[in-house]
């Protein structure tokens, strides 16, 4: 199986009362993705340096190529020690996932990683080994499409103590949780943010702790190609058009030119849906066989703007049926996005009576491909 | 059916070609409800005298705002006469 994509969403509470948050979370995402969560002993500022000083050792140390004892042994000498407590101490899981779609996870003093299939929970196997003095637990295991993790803070296990639980949710019961609503929270971001939701409930919205999620779930990557553009010459159109035809994944075709090519290089017809149209955005169209029909530049610079903007929650441009926001909800869906750009000029588009809207169609993919980047697509651009 | 097609390609859409749009509907509820098919295009590939827009077999450039009730009387309400005129003789 090829490689795996590692969607990952963080959430926190800060103890009431608190303005820092005294747990920490680094994510590194490139070939392979590396999580670790930290909790600083006690909470606010003394927490949270001790938490982030981990983490950041732990992410930099690890990549580098060092050790996990290195890293504990340097962990231990370098923590500042608490005046109240004489302890240096911080809690830390970390979790790497390889290429090969190989997980290696070694857990120090936090609750137990959960690991889920579809809707059942996985029993970790876990060694114990001694680094620099402090056991910490290991496990080594392969990833599937649909599986999850979730690591949390004991803040989360706690929530409710004393009152809706006696001695607080307890792992037991977080991961039953999890494996109910694991069922339809289908992404990441919505999973981490339905757990918090419930710990700040049973917390009755005011934390007696720290409390961190992370949700980590494992799924094919998904593959969107967007057409942009007819190519500088014509004797290409065949050429681009056989290219997104045969593209895995979804399909996207962003220009009025460029979709009657798609229109006739295909045999198909190019119908426009004057329904969604609305004064500011063209409206969309449709061609059997491709997901989403668009005007060009218009539609792909109100795009950039929103996603400049930062997209809101996924599902609330869903319901939206204008180009820009359909457009916007595909990338933000895909993980690998491939754009193929024409550098053909519209003649009409450099008249001095438009506005200067009409900017290079070429600049503002690359600006898109930028900011898509930025939250850790994989995008490529081509251009013809 | 006579079927007004008006593009709404990026260069068409600056030039108004919603307005154009929500000008000829308003003008076929009106006069003519039920016999005009308004449509969108993408491209009618004459960017640059939009708006474009096409009528029967005819295709009009630089239509403004302004110029849809005439382009209406003048282009559109015949064609609707014409069929409406034709259909008996089809029928006997």
């Amino acid at each position: 199986m090829g490689r795996l994509k590692a969607e990952v969403a963080v959430a926190q509470l800060t103890k009431h009362g608190e303005e820092l948050c005294g747990d920490c979370v680094e994510v590194v995402q490139d070939a392979s993705t590396l999580v670790v969560l930290s909790d600083g002993l006690g909470s606010g500022v003394k927490a949270h340096i001790l938490a982030s000083m981990t983490c950041k050792m732990i992410s930099t140390m690890l990549r580098g190529g060092l050790q996990l004892d290195d890293v504990v042994d340097s962990l231990s000498k370098t923590l500042p020690v608490c005046e109240v407590r004489h302890l240096a101490y911080s809690t830390f899981s970390i979790l790497r996932i390889m290429p090969d779609n190989s997980a290696y996870l070694a857990e120090f003093d936090n609750p137990a990683v959960f690991l889920g299939r579809g809707h059942e929970l996985l029993p970790l196997e876990r060694e114990s080994r001694e680094y620099a003095g402090r056991i910490v637990k290991e496990s080594h295991f392969n990833l599937q499409d649909g599986d999850w993790l979730v690591m949390i803070s004991d803040g989360v296990l706690h929530a409710g103590i004393g009152g809706v639980w006696n001695l607080g949710w307890g792992w037991d019961r977080v991961g039953d949780y999890l494996k109910r609503v694991s069922a339809w929270e289908e992404d990441a971001r919505s999973l981490a943010d339905q757990l918090l939701e419930t710990t700040k409930k049973l917390y009755a919205g005011k934390p007696g702790d720290d409390a961190t999620v992370v949700v980590v779930k494992i799924r094919v990557p998904r593959r969107l190609t967007v057409l942009a553009g007819p190519p500088e010459r014509r004797s290409d159109d065949a050429y681009v058009v056989r290219r997104l035809m045969e593209s895995q994944g979804k399909k996207v075709v962003c220009g009025g030119t460029t979709s009657l090519m798609v229109g006739r290089e295909l045999g198909r017809r190019v119908e426009v849906e004057l329904g969604s149209l609305k004064d500011t955005t063209p409206p969309t169209g449709r061609i059997e066989g491709i997901d989403l029909v668009t005007e060009g530049i218009l539609t792909l610079t109100k795009a950039l703007d929103i996603l400049r903007d930062g997209v809101p929650r996924r599902h609330m441009l869903r319901y939206r049926t204008d180009g820009p926001s359909r457009l916007v909800s595909l990338l933000a869906e895909a993980d690998e996005i491939s754009f193929i750009v024409g550098r053909a000029m519209n003649p009409a588009h450099q008249s001095p009576d438009l506005p200067s809207e009409l900017a290079l169609k070429s600049k503002v993919v690359e600006d898109l491909a930028r900011v898509l980047q930025s939250q850790g697509k994989e995008v490529t651009v081509t251009t013809h | 059916m006579v079927t007004i097609t008006v593009c709404v390609g990026s260069s068409c859409f600056l030039r108004g070609a919603s307005q154009v749009i929500e000008g000829f509907r308003t003008l076929i509820e009106r006069e003519a409800p039920g016999l005009v098919e308004l449509k969108g295009s993408f491209c009618m590939e004459r960017c640059g005298n939009g708006v474009s827009v096409q009528i029967g077999d005819c295709i009009f450039a630089d239509v403004r705002v302004e110029d849809v009730e005439s382009v209406f009387r003048e282009h559109v309400l015949p064609a609707v006469e014409k069929k409406a005129g034709c259909a008996p003789n089809v029928n006997h």
